[in-house]
């Protein structure tokens, strides 16, 4: 599906069931909103009922007879609603604000579950490539904080960096692995 | 935020490490839902982020290359490589009589002398995955691992194992059921793994069925090193 920004024919197609514009819609919120819930819950099967709920009220909300008022804007309303569904859990677990930033830092899941156990092998060799290319010291830092998941602030005072040198260092390995990754998908297409 | 505002504070950067919380993760947010070029930024970033680390774990465990058996002499003979190899001889000299010896001595004077040390019990802890328990032990030091098996009959034995946070077995034990019957206390040298999320397995051996292992527990716990 060619996808450049929400608008009202496509919230029309969600409104009529069309399969393959669902199946872009979950495909397209499911990381965001599971990351948003990541950042501020621990449990997955919490964070798994939280994100099913916001969908479930989210198409519930298209469905509905002047639901969308503004498709341009269905982004913000999806994420207004996820926001709706972690305050009721908030109340409901009797916690009263979000969680501080001790646990923003698990966004990124280290547990192998379908957003990132199919690692394809065009992708490993893509990253082998761009790591190669890493000074010593900077795949040491990005195993350190990666794979050993080790306190950030530590790795940079050990490896005597800042933080900023560490999300230059994510920039720029991102950056060029997104770089080689769309030329290896160009070439092959 | 608008899309500018986003790349020049690196937010998808400073999102994927975890450093926005309160208003400033909800102000991205709020954006990022609604910004289809940092969605795919972010989506690239998450890629990264996970192929790498399974990259960095199988370059951490690779065997190492073999070489030809007898290649190594002919290069062990050349003068490029024999005077710097002298120097180096005479340094590890130095070193051993005046740091490595010395240190030696002090770590037998130190395993002699009774200590206190941090002790991490793991009956629970960490064992369903919703909290990580934390021990600092010094480096060079050690620290203690307290463990109870979990009472089932059955086993001939149990195997317990130590993963060092790169997913590598550092140390490993057989205990009988008798030493199982009370908290089994397991004296760590920090050296032996890295600082970082360590995990303990504790298997059972099956008596039945000729030695199988059956996993018991598994507590993680995170090591912090003091220097």
């Amino acid at each position: 599906m060619n996808f450049e920004a929400f608008d009202g024919s496509y919230v029309s197609k969600l409104r009529a069931g069309d399969a393959s514009t669902e199946q872009h819609f979950v495909g397209y919120f499911t990381e965001l909103i599971t990351l948003k819930l990541r950042s501020r819950l621990r449990a997955p099967e919490v964070i798994e009922d939280l994100k099913q709920e916001t969908f479930s009220r989210a198409f519930a909300l298209i469905r509905s007879e002047g639901g969308v008022r503004n498709p341009e804007r269905l982004g913000p309303l999806v994420n207004s609603i996820c926001n709706n569904v972690l305050m009721e859990q908030y109340r409901a677990s009797g916690r009263v604000e979000a969680l501080d930033e001790t646990v923003a830092e698990h966004i990124v899941e280290t547990r192998p579950d379908a957003l990132n156990i199919a690692i394809s092998h065009d992708t490993g060799n893509v990253v082998r490539q761009v790591l190669s290319k890493l000074k010593r010291r900077d795949r040491d830092i990005l195993q350190a904080v990666f794979l050993e998941e080790r306190d950030k602030d530590r790795v940079c005072r050990e490896m005597g960096v800042d933080r900023e040198y560490l999300r230059v260092l994510l920039h720029r390995a991102k950056g060029a692995f997104r770089e080689l990754y769309s030329r290896r998908v160009g070439e092959k297409h | 935020m608008n899309h500018q505002d986003a790349l020049q504070e690196m937010a998808v950067e400073r999102y994927l490490l975890g450093e926005l919380g309160g208003e400033a993760l909800d102000r991205f947010e709020e954006h990022l839902f609604d910004c289809p070029l940092c969605v795919t930024d972010l989506r690239m970033g998450t890629t990264f982020i996970n192929a790498a680390r399974n990259e960095l774990r199988t370059a951490a465990v690779a065997a190492p290359v073999k070489e030809s058996p007898f290649g190594w002499i002919s290069g062990l003979l050349r003068p490029s490589f024999l005077a710097p190899a002298l120097a180096a001889c005479l340094v590890v000299m130095g070193v051993e009589s005046f740091i490595l010896v010395p240190g030696m001595r002090r770590e037998v004077v130190q395993m002699e002398t009774p200590s206190v040390l941090n002790n991490l019990v793991l009956a629970n802890a960490g064992a369903r995955g919703d909290s990580v328990a934390e021990i600092v032990a010094p480096q060079h030091g050690a620290f203690l691992l307290s463990v109870d098996i979990p009472g089932r009959s059955g086993f001939s034995g149990y195997l317990l194992s130590l993963y060092s946070p790169l997913g590598a077995v550092v140390w490993q034990t057989k205990i009988l059921p008798q030493q199982a019957s009370d908290t089994v206390v397991i004296h760590v040298p920090t050296d032996i793994t890295k600082e970082g999320l360590n995990t303990l397995l504790v298997q059972g051996l099956l008596s039945v069925q000729g030695g199988k292992l059956e996993d018991l527990a598994r507590y993680k716990f995170q090591l912090n090193v003091s220097k």
